[in-house]
């Protein structure tokens, strides 16, 4: 097993790269994980449709929402367990990304990198729209991005290399890993004051 | 053939890591290989170590390190071998932190000691994987000075910690 880095957002989905605004970029996002949560029978067409429509609501509301956490309420009602449910989801759509993103369960524990967001504050925008933080950045040369949903990380590393490359001329190593829901919840809460 | 942070990596590796190298900073393309190792930051080679393994890389993993998981394992074999396991994930996963993804050692010997559970390898830097060793080792010492109040009366598992204490 292999944790998925970096290149899967530029060769994956090409189509999604050049979208350069939070709207569009969370079009993708919904688009692609419904897609793999379809292929791999995670939902039905009709779940991802109603859940679909409550996530792209939520973000017209201007409070974001990611599709897994949303197919996984619908999946099950309890909030108790849910975080069981967001993993098995997540262990499915990660394994149709090559390699597939792991949980690493301290992920979500490392300082957040007020710098790297002051300095790129629009991918700080982006990274609250995917709900997909950066956890950390090392001299803009070596990124790490994490959420429940390892397709949200994916095309927020895939924004990131590009628009870091645009500044510098680097393109930076990114790393994506998948974070437990309750990792996510507090670590979203807190990079982005949800 | 590079060396890095004590480190040797073979002709053909060393070729790919400078090729990985110069593609994420093309004006390296110009840098002798020494020199180029000289100019490069820990996190960046690092880094590129982890994207041609297709691992993850995470610049610091020490604090989070499971004393428990170290004091199963031989500290020379991990210092010489430039790895150390780290912590659980879930029921049956292990997640091992290594700074040279090509050595086999790491899978072998953790498997040999938690055979049961799923490894999962991440690479960080060499100097993190020694900070984690001494943690142990600290950890284990002040446990061996200070028992605390519920510790055993009759010594036993006090000569447990202190031979731990002795093999790190």
């Amino acid at each position: 097993m292999q944790a998925a880095i970096l290149t899967f957002p530029v060769d994956a989905v090409p189509q999604a790269q050049s979208r350069c605004n939070g709207e569009e970029l969370v079009e993708a996002c919904i688009e692609l994980t419904a897609e793999a949560l379809v292929r791999t029978q995670s939902a039905s067409r009709i779940d991802v449709s109603h859940a679909v429509d409550s996530v792209r609501a939520a973000h017209a509301r201007g409070r974001p929402a990611d599709l897994l956490a949303a197919i996984a309420r619908l999946q099950h009602q309890d909030e108790q367990g849910l975080g069981e449910v967001i993993e098995t989801l997540g262990d499915r759509v990660a394994s149709t990304l090559n390699p597939a993103p792991q949980m690493i369960p301290f992920a979500s524990r490392l300082i957040a990198p007020s710098a790297f967001y002051e300095s790129f504050e629009r991918l700080h925008k982006l990274a609250r729209v995917l709900l997909a933080p950066v956890i950390f950045a090392e001299d803009t040369g070596s990124i790490g991005v994490g959420s429940v949903n390892p397709i949200a990380a994916a095309l927020c590393a895939g924004k990131i290399q590009e628009l870091v490359f645009r500044r510098f001329d680097i393109r930076p190593f990114l790393t994506i890993t998948r974070l437990d829901y309750e990792s996510w919840t507090l670590i979203t809460h807190r990079h982005f004051e949800l | 053939m590079i060396q890095f942070d004590g480190i040797s990596f073979s002709e053909p590796i060393s070729r790919r890591i400078m090729a990985e190298l110069v593609r994420h900073n093309p004006t390296y393309s110009d840098l002798a290989p020494n020199e180029l190792i000289d100019q490069v930051s820990r996190f960046s080679f690092m880094s590129a170590l982890a994207k041609l393994s297709g691992l993850a890389f995470f610049p610091r993993v020490a604090e989070f390190s499971e004393s428990d998981l170290l004091r199963s394992c031989n500290a020379a074999v991990l210092a010489r071998g430039f790895f150390t396991p780290l912590c659980r994930e879930g029921q049956d996963t292990l997640v091992v932190a290594v700074a040279n993804p090509w050595s086999e050692l790491p899978e072998a010997y953790v498997a040999l000691l938690f055979p049961d559970l799923e490894i999962v390898r991440i690479v960080t830097l060499a100097s993190e994987i020694t900070r984690s060793i001494e943690a142990a080792a600290c950890h284990t010492a002040i446990r061996v000075a200070e028992p605390g109040p519920h510790a055993p009366h009759n010594g036993s598992a006090m000569r447990r910690e202190r031979s731990g204490y002795v093999a790190f």
